[in-house]
């Protein structure tokens, strides 16, 4: 038959009511196959080509994210970190006088190197929105480290001005250079973020709308064809179904895997990490706080106040951390016994015992801050692989756990990474479906007529 | 029997619409899945500009009364000063007695006034003429020197420590601490142990020659609530821009930076700077006397007349000389006498 005229067969069977229903649409049937075969074909390449861009764009969005969003944030904070710590050791040497010890200078200068490097990872994915924070950043590491030897090199001659040109290194730190790596911080935190919502967002959701729409059309023109012809699908229909539920569920699996991981990293993994870095950072302020007060030289009274707020504040900030519970908990106990051998200078030094206290603090006498600071700071020193040199730090010191949330965060975009989709396969997938489907349709006209 | 037409009709509207609700559902649930949305933090602000602190106010002192031609004059010291200093015996309830309780002297001074009170870095001991003023003192109220606490009290806060309530949180401060009438009237002085005089320090390529080169395209550091600023803003226009710092050693930073073009402050000071950076030079005559005094707390006469006795012990046994001599003289490279002490009763 090749008009639309015959009159719906009686309801009966579910093959009674599907042809009754395709006998409702008017168009010659063969006419109507060529239009099915179109329809269904532009359908499946549509929603095909669709989701192949869309799974192109999210594997930009999440390149961008990890090189301008993480990589921006985690070394900044990594500056951050570095100079804080960096700071710490130089205030020491407001205590100790010009005879600063080699291991002390040594860490200075590491603290300092890694800050340095960390500022040209920053460099190197910066946007140009970024540029100027970052090229402030490295002319005023060169000018805070010029200060601090301006401060040695005076300190050594017996010069007081020295500790003024470490107040002024201090003061550039703490009110320009921290503040700016705040702010990259932050914008790598909102990238990240906002990648996160775009991955998963309206457009990942139109993707996957298309190719069910296109699914539902492929099955929609199976069901006219079987009810005109009374038989069931074509071998290629069928296949073409395959095809199409097979790039459904491959991009649909793909972007909800995505986003479930990149809102993972957004909200739990970077915040883990930068929760690591400002215990860290938080550390070696309250390193520099305690310095500062017992270099007062007995007016230091406001300072251990100042102290210990600071640190309640840092122990109630860890309370409320995201990361490994356990290395934060091991972290919190390392502080505790630091802000109690800082108990133990203020005592002396209040006491009116300064010179005792500046020993304390430099733990030149036993159960002195500066021991405790360093098992906080960067765990005990173990040298387990026997190659002479200290191993890196391990979870529950300040620096082994930035270390070990830095590796969550780094292992978590892999698996993003992994779950990432090739546009060529739902292309290759949808244009497969529309040649089938129609080639399947047109086969299944060629037999009716 | 067969379900009706309508019946079946109405199955199959009920079949159809709880597929249109699991698709629904389906993709309301993959919707959700993948469109939970992350917060995106705030941005952060960056640096603030930031100005300098120059540390609190001082109050307005009432100085009417006060006279600048006598304001130097300190209580003198009596015969039970006289014996106390002798014998180290002090009278109950008196500051004295209390100090000597206590079982040390605390005394303001700064960290970083080359000669005249800075710490030694090789040693950590405080040094200078300053700090062996407040050492005599406490010889005389221990029989031994070191009986003292340091609390280094910058500049800008010498009075404050003096005349806080309750207590003073410092019994004496001797720190370069000119006499005058604003701080006599929130504190006591004893009698002048040291005369100075503001001058001008400048690079030795500067053209500046004294006080007067200095116009208002100049900038010209001073600590922050010192009698130096003070001066500096009574100069007669086109006067010098003024910029106050917290301590001395910063002025320092600042000229070597560039960032003035001069310091003014007393020359004791202002040699110690030069002692610091050759490449500057102390330049013009005085514009302003500057009578240096032992800072005391308020209200508590029996101390002042026992500093004055201790002083005039220390001018008349020729320790003043020897304390001259030994970190002052190479400094200022001239003779000097001590100053005449001024008494009223």
């Amino acid at each position: 038959m090749s008009t639309a005229t015959k009159a719906a067969a009686p309801a009966g069977s579910l093959l009674d009511r599907i042809e009754q229903t395709a006998w409702r649409v008017r168009l010659p049937t063969r006419q109507l196959f060529v239009t099915l075969a179109l329809v269904a074909a532009v359908a499946l390449a549509a929603s095909g080509l669709a989701a192949g861009w869309v799974a192109s764009r999210n594997a930009d969005t999440i390149a961008d994210a990890r090189e301008q969003g993480l990589e921006l944030a985690t070394a900044t904070t990594d500056f951050r970190t570095n100079l804080a710590e960096a700071d710490a050791l130089a205030a020491a040497t407001l205590i100790a006088g010009g005879l600063e010890s080699t291991d002390s200078r040594a860490a200075y200068d590491a603290a300092l190197l890694e800050a340095s490097q960390a500022l040209t990872e920053a460099g190197l994915v910066a946007t140009d929105d970024d540029r100027e924070d970052v090229s402030e950043m490295a002319s005023g590491l060169v000018e805070y480290a010029g200060l601090v030897e301006t401060s040695r090199a005076n300190t050594r001659l017996g010069f007081p001005v020295g500790s003024a040109y470490l107040d002024q290194a201090r003061d550039l730190a703490n009110d320009d250079l921290i503040p700016r790596a705040d702010r990259l911080r932050r914008t790598g935190e909102q990238r990240v973020a906002r990648a996160a919502n775009s991955v998963g967002g309206a457009i990942g959701i139109l993707a996957i709308v298309l190719l069910l729409a296109a699914l539902v059309v492929l099955i929609g023109c199976s069901v006219l064809i079987a009810g005109r012809t009374r038989r069931v699908a074509h071998p290629a229909l069928l296949a073409a179904t395959v095809a199409a539920v097979a790039a459904l569920a491959l991009v649909a699996n793909g972007i909800i895997t995505q986003s479930r991981e990149l809102r993972e990293a957004a909200s739990s993994d970077i915040e883990g990490y930068i929760d690591a870095n400002l215990a860290s950072s938080g550390l070696s302020g309250l390193r520099v706080t305690e310095i500062s007060a017992v270099a007062a030289r007995g007016s230091g009274a406001p300072l251990y106040e100042t102290f210990e707020k600071d640190a309640a504040t840092l122990l109630a900030e860890l309370d409320e951390a995201e990361g490994d519970s356990s290395g934060i908990a091991e972290l919190r106990g390392r502080i505790e016994n630091y802000v109690a051998a800082v108990a133990g200078v203020a005592e002396a030094d209040l006491g009116g015992n300064n010179r005792r206290a500046a020993r304390l603090a430099l733990s030149l006498e036993p159960d002195g801050s500066a021991d405790a600071y360093d098992l906080a700071a960067v765990g005990p020193e173990v040298d387990e692989d026997n190659d002479g040199r200290p191993d890196a730090p391990v979870a529950g010191s300040a620096a082994g756990n930035v270390l070990a949330e830095a590796d969550a965060l780094e292992a978590r975009f892999d698996d993003v990474a992994a779950a990432e989709i090739q546009p060529i396969v739902p292309i290759a997938l949808g244009v497969l479906a529309a040649v089938l489907a129609a080639s399947g349709i047109l086969a299944r006209g060629r037999k009716y007529r | 029997m067969r379900p009706s037409a309508r019946a079946r009709a109405r199955a199959g509207s009920r079949t159809r619409a709880r597929a249109r609700h699991v698709v629904a559902l389906a993709t309301v649930c993959v919707a959700a899945t993948a469109c939970a949305q992350v917060d995106v933090p705030e941005s952060l602000s960056g640096p603030e500009p930031t100005m300098i602190d120059a540390g609190a106010t001082a109050p307005d002192a009432d100085t009417s009364g006060c006279d600048p031609g006598t304001v130097t004059h300190s209580l003198r010291p009596d015969a039970a000063a006289v014996a106390a200093v002798e014998s180290r015996t002090f009278a109950a309830g008196s500051y004295m007695a209390e100090i000597q309780a206590r079982g040390r002297l605390r005394v303001g001074v700064d960290t970083a006034t080359l000669q005249f009170s800075s710490v030694n870095p090789f040693t950590l001991e405080f040094e200078g003429f300053d700090v062996e003023i407040a050492r005599e003192i406490a010889l005389a109220l221990f029989g031994r020197p070191d009986a003292i606490e340091y609390v280094a009290i910058p500049y800008s806060q010498r009075v404050d420590v003096l005349a806080a309530e309750p207590e003073p949180l410092v019994d004496i401060v001797v720190n370069t601490f000119t006499i005058n009438c604003d701080r006599d009237a929130r504190i006591d002085f004893s009698t002048e142990y040291f005369t100075s005089r503001q001058k001008l320090l400048v690079r030795t390529d500067s053209a500046a020659r004294s006080i007067e080169d200095m116009t208002a395209e100049h900038r010209v550091c001073a600590t922050a609530n010192s009698t130096s600023i003070e001066n500096l803003a009574a100069l007669p226009a086109p006067r010098p821009e003024a910029v106050p710092v917290l301590d001395q050693a910063d002025c320092l930073v600042l000229l070597q930076q560039g960032r003035v073009d001069a310091i003014s402050t007393d020359d004791t000071i202002l040699a110690g700077m030069v002692a610091q950076d050759r490449n500057l030079e102390i330049v013009g005559d005085g514009f302003s006397q500057e009578p240096y005094g032992v800072g005391l707390p308020p209200d508590r006469p029996e101390f002042v007349r026992y500093v004055n006795a201790v002083l005039e012990q220390v001018r008349s046994s020729g320790r003043w000389t020897e304390l001259y001599d030994e970190w002052l003289f190479e400094l200022l490279d001239e003779d000097a006498e001590p100053p005449v002490a001024l008494y009223e009763d």
